[in-house]
């Protein structure tokens, strides 16, 4: 099965095969014995990557994975076949179907808003500038789309975990 | 020694001081706000009693009920821990007024060394090396004008009643001069309900080096040697290290003499930390005192032996210090590493939340002073210091290879915290060169942080395709979640084919 995974902006097509109980994953020119088990109940995994040992903890989230990778956090968004051709059909490849939303991580004042309706934006795109405890926080998108909602104007106090922004 | 002692503080601190009241066989108590219920110090403690709502002011800062509950529940000390009422004089005064030992300084000196201008003036009459300027609050605009000038540009702007970098602004020249004052008065007044002012000639490139000391009061007063913190970000610690690269074995004796020369002259008890500023030319000067426990005493007390909190406790209690200067010695070398749940990858914006993962690192060398667990929802009401990771090691290279380690063993999950950063500054060369002074993070680093590699993002893509392919090739069970807890399975290695096969992973 081809997928294309989107990782931090980056689109990386990739293909997993399963051969009986064994798995392959062909990524550019390669193509490697890949092993995956889950430790226990938790969010973390042993992956066994061409002899290569990795640990990683992976949480699905909002249609997508949070991978947690060598201390670094990757968002990823995985497509598979047909996600792609409907993507492709619909003219839009890579985005996400459903809405995404932009919340204030905190209470706070809001001092910009770089969006409006109907703007396209791109993932880990800055939407709407927060302002809490004394520091401006720049706050992204972490899906591509195109804004359908801005709920709210600058000046305008915010209280944590409020929608600021719709994006589809 | 005291048989009960009230913890006034949250967090990793309080844990800290608990654990030395534990070793020492001494009863703890401790306080929480609402939010703060289940937190690790309350279930650590003998004892815990709610002191009111999360805010801090109607909490932790609330002098009277805590003084009160000490009183009533017959703990004879109160140990402030840092932040809070740790370096507050009505807090050590009312503390002194109702018979409990507050374990710091008197009330008297920590309002003495919390005027930066008095703190100086101090200093200057016990003939130790203090920035040149300052000697007297600023006013109107000719005024400011006037002692710039005679300082010489560029000058520093500090707030008398300063702190943490509060009110401070450099300055280059005189035009620049209207507009800072004006910022650093209102930041000053916010901060400190103080609007005095006042100029230093600015130290360029320097580093910040600070002496542990500690007073016992029948006059005896030794160093336990300097910390290192020049890796700072808008005046904000974020690594510690002992001993200085910078400092030669005959320049840290004159520091630690001047230092302990500043506790003296400020009649300090306790223990207390001397901050100066190392220039280029070595050349050191005063910079202030801190009144307290400080948050990356650890460090000091890796490469000396000794246990700070249990030196405090036993001061506190009338006892003499149970060490001579020429008792002390410094062993290897420690670094701290102060895990903040705040983005670097976002200005370091505070980030608040679940954590929904934790595994702290262990091992040889490996110190870990948390205040955090699994299911621990950090709150938006306090410092966004979690945990302190120290290592120990012989030599510097050692401690920072052994950090790296600790910093790849530690996995923090669901907020955002500094360990990337830490990871970097580890892998910088100018860190690894002992090279670097105070504008390091701010001016060098941090401009080239966002611009690291990321050298695993086609496994953490692999990763992600492999359980969502997992998740297709599965049937869908009855009441599925949408597939948060299934686990792919049947996952089994081919044997014989484990080769990397000259296969790159592309970096980009």
């Amino acid at each position: 099965m081809k997928y294309v995974v989107s990782v931090s902006g980056q689109d990386i097509e990739l293909s997993v095969e399963r051969v009986g109980e064994s798995i392959e994953v062909a990524l550019g020119d390669g193509a490697l014995p890949a092993d995956l088990v889950r430790v226990g109940s938790s969010p973390v995994y042993s992956l066994i990557l061409g002899g290569r040992s990795y640990e990683v903890s992976i949480h699905p989230r909002n249609g997508g994975y949070e991978v947690v990778l060598g201390g670094e956090t990757y968002v990823a968004r995985v497509l598979d076949e047909r996600a792609m051709r409907m993507a492709a059909a619909a003219g839009m490849a890579g985005d996400e179907r459903s809405a995404e939303v932009v919340k204030a991580p905190m209470p706070g004042v809001v001092v910009g808003i770089s969006v409006e309706e109907g703007s396209e934006v791109s993932a880990g795109q800055g939407v709407v500038t927060l302002e809490a405890m004394k520091m401006e926080n720049e706050l992204k998108s972490e899906a591509g789309g195109v804004v359908k909602e801005v709920r709210v104007e600058i000046g305008q106090g915010v209280t944590q975990g409020e929608v600021l922004v719709v994006i589809e | 020694m005291f048989r009960k002692v009230l913890v006034a503080n949250r967090g990793e601190i309080a844990v800290r001081v608990i654990r030395a009241l534990r070793e020492m066989g001494i009863a703890s108590a401790t306080i929480f706000s609402e939010a703060d219920r289940a937190s690790s110090h309350v279930r650590y403690a003998d004892e815990a009693y709610c002191i009111g709502p999360p805010l801090p002011s109607e909490s932790y800062l609330k002098i009277d009920p805590i003084v009160g509950l000490a009183r009533e529940i017959g703990a004879e000390a109160i140990h402030p821990g840092y932040g809070f009422l740790a370096e507050n004089a009505a807090f050590a005064r009312a503390c002194e007024d109702s018979g409990i030992v507050f374990v710091g300084p008197t009330g008297d000196t920590i309002a003495l060394v919390g005027d930066k201008m008095e703190a100086r003036k101090t200093m200057v009459a016990a003939g130790i090396p203090v920035v040149p300027g300052g000697d007297r609050p600023l006013s109107g605009e000719d005024e400011i004008l006037e002692e710039a000038e005679r300082i010489g540009f560029p000058v520093m702007m500090k707030a008398a009643a300063g702190g943490g970098g509060k009110g401070m602004r450099a300055v280059h020249d005189a035009s620049e001069l209207g507009q800072a004052a004006r910022a650093a008065r209102s930041e000053a007044t916010s901060a400190f309900a103080d609007d005095r002012i006042y100029l230093e000639k600015l130290v360029e490139g320097p580093r910040h080096v600070e002496f542990q000391i500690i007073a016992d009061s029948h006059g005896n007063v030794v160093h336990l040697g300097e910390r290192e913190c020049s890796i700072q970000r808008r005046h904000q610690k974020l690594v510690e290290e002992s001993p200085s690269t910078a400092l030669t074995p005959s320049l840290r004796a004159r520091m630690g003499e001047a230092a302990v020369g500043a506790a003296r002259a400020s009649g300090y008890t306790n223990a207390g930390t001397i901050e100066f500023l190392l220039d280029a030319d070595r050349d050191f000067y005063f910079l202030e005192v801190n009144a307290r426990l400080q948050v990356e005493h650890p460090v000091t007390e890796l490469v000396t032996g000794v246990d700070l909190v249990r030196e405090q406790l036993r001061i506190a209690a009338g006892e003499k210090l149970s060490m001579v200067q020429a008792e002390i010695l410094h062993r290897g070398c420690a670094i701290e590493c102060r895990i903040c749940a705040e983005d670097p990858e976002n200005s370091f914006f505070p980030s608040t939340g679940l954590i929904e993962l934790l595994r702290e690192p262990s091992g040889p060398g490996v110190r870990v002073e948390s205040g955090i667990y699994e299911g621990y929802e950090v709150p938006i009401h306090y410092d966004p210091l979690v945990s302190k990771l120290l290592v120990w090691a012989q030599t510097r290279d050692e401690a920072i290879v052994r950090m790296r380690r600790a910093l790849s063993e530690y996995d923090v999950e669901g907020i955002k915290t500094t360990i990337p950063f830490h990871k970097a500054v580890m892998e910088s060369d100018a860190f690894r060169s002992g090279e670097f002074d105070t504008g390091f993070v701010d001016e060098v680093f941090y401009a080239n942080y966002a611009d690291r590699e990321h050298s695993l993002r086609d496994v953490a893509a692999i990763a992600a395709a492999l359980v969502a392919d997992a998740e297709r090739a599965r049937p869908k069970p009855l009441g599925s979640d949408g597939g948060g807890s299934r686990s792919p399975a049947g996952w089994r290695k081919r044997p014989g084919d484990a080769t990397w096969g000259g296969w790159q992973l592309h970096q980009k």
